[in-house]
């Protein structure tokens, strides 16, 4: 699940649970350029691309919600399996805080 | 227009729908402004400027602001300069010799004017604008990439200039981006003007240590905004084939925020949400082309089909 750009990978990546609260940062800018979200971090002011699917994770995390919840409802409407999905949402989300442009708690 | 204690200045101009006055002389960079009076947008005046800004914000190697009213330069080799609440510059040159008023009038298109937009709410980027078919066309990158030149290969064929070096977006409640008359002077090199066939006489020479000219190419001045039609932002590599490339999203608005003029500067006055805001406009309103430039000297011809070529997509 490619997912964006200019969300570098990192090797440690925070835990993710199935209970886990995933939210939008508040410190970061977003707007639709192309179809693509695109994110600014205002503290860093650096440039975030997502496609398709990112962006589909983001507006679904416009209200917090658990891990399990949104791998959940990713999982009623993509054609893959429950668990590939969680794996490549884990990532994604794992870099997206790295990068302080979502919460976890 | 808010008096903003022009009172005693010898010179007035315009740029970009602001009345500047100034007591120092300007003019080989701004056209001259005909009428004069005691009022002015901005003021530009030689005086004593603080080594130091009184608690600031944020401290960079040659910038230093207060809150999004204060930003002082520091700048080797010319002085420093103190520009406050977008509306007032103090210059103080590092000596009383000519070099040094002549590169601070140099600045006053780039880093100084880029904060005095930022600090009026505008997005000042390293563009050229050019008129084509009414509308705005933003030629963009950083310096020595051709702006000017491509610029020039396309006013030599009639369409006016509308800003050189600086161009300045208003980006309005509603979001709409309109470009905004600036400059019309294009700044060129010496080489660039014996390809063009133009001549450097009677052209201003920016300062005396380089052979870069201010030449004015005679269309119509353009007084009013124009709506965007395209940003091309140059590149260059030293061989290969001049090359196009359509950049979308997030690769556009960063390349974008890359030509921002005093982009540093600008965030750390607390710029960076408007500047991201104008970005995403613009890049959502016009396409964004990336244009690879080579040293072939007949890569300007062909560049400038290949940007008639991209305005026709």
């Amino acid at each position: 699940m490619p997912a964006e750009n200019g969300l570098q990978s990192t090797d440690a990546l925070p835990a993710i649970g199935d209970a886990t609260m995933i939210s939008r940062s508040s410190s970061v800018l977003t707007a639709e350029v192309d179809g693509e979200i695109v994110m600014m971090s205002i503290e860093q002011g650096r440039y975030f691309g997502l496609d398709d699917i990112g962006s589909d994770i983001w507006k679904r995390i416009e209200q917090p919600c658990s891990f399990a919840s949104l791998i959940d409802r990713l999982a009623a409407d993509y054609d893959a399996d429950r668990a590939t999905i969680a794996a490549d949402v884990h990532a994604l989300l794992g870099r997206m805080a790295a990068q302080d442009v979502v919460k976890l708690a | 227009m808010p008096d903003v204690g022009a009172r005693g200045m010898n010179h007035t101009y315009r740029l970009g729908g602001l009345a500047v006055a100034s007591d120092i002389d300007l003019s080989a960079w701004i056209p001259r402004e005909v009428s004069t009076d005691s009022t002015a947008d901005v003021v530009f005046r030689r005086g004593n400027v603080p080594p130091q800004l009184q608690a600031p914000d944020h401290v960079a190697p040659v910038f230093q602001t207060r809150g999004r009213s204060h930003c002082l330069l520091a700048l080797p080799g010319t002085g420093r300069i103190l520009i406050e609440n977008g509306n007032s510059v103090t210059l103080e040159p590092e000596s009383d010799c000519g070099t040094g008023l002549s590169a601070a009038g140099a600045l006053f298109t780039g880093p100084v004017q880029g904060v005095l937009w930022h600090q009026r709410g505008l997005l000042p980027l390293r563009a050229s604008s050019i008129v084509v078919d009414g509308r705005a066309l933003v030629l963009a990158g950083p310096s020595a990439m051709g702006k000017s030149t491509l610029a020039a290969m396309f006013a030599v064929k009639g369409h006016a200039v509308l800003a050189d070096d600086i161009c300045v977006l208003r980006a309005s409640d509603a979001g709409e981006i309109s470009v905004q008359p600036g400059n019309p002077r294009l700044r060129l090199w010496h080489d660039a003007l014996e390809r063009l066939g133009l001549s450097a006489d009677g052209a201003s020479r920016i300062r005396s240590d380089r052979e870069v000219f201010l030449v004015d190419l005679g269309q119509d001045a353009v007084h009013e905004s124009r709506k965007p039609a395209a940003v091309i932002l140059l590149t260059h590599r030293g061989s290969g084939a001049l090359t196009t490339e359509r950049l979308r999203g997030q690769l556009a608005v960063g390349a974008l925020d890359y030509v921002v003029q005093a982009r540093r500067a600008a965030r750390a006055l607390g710029c960076g949400s408007h500047i991201f805001a104008a970005l995403t406009r613009l890049a959502a309103a016009v396409p964004v082309w990336l244009l690879t430039m080579t040293d072939d000297p007949a890569c300007l011809g062909e560049a400038v089909a290949a940007v008639r070529s991209v305005l026709e997509v």
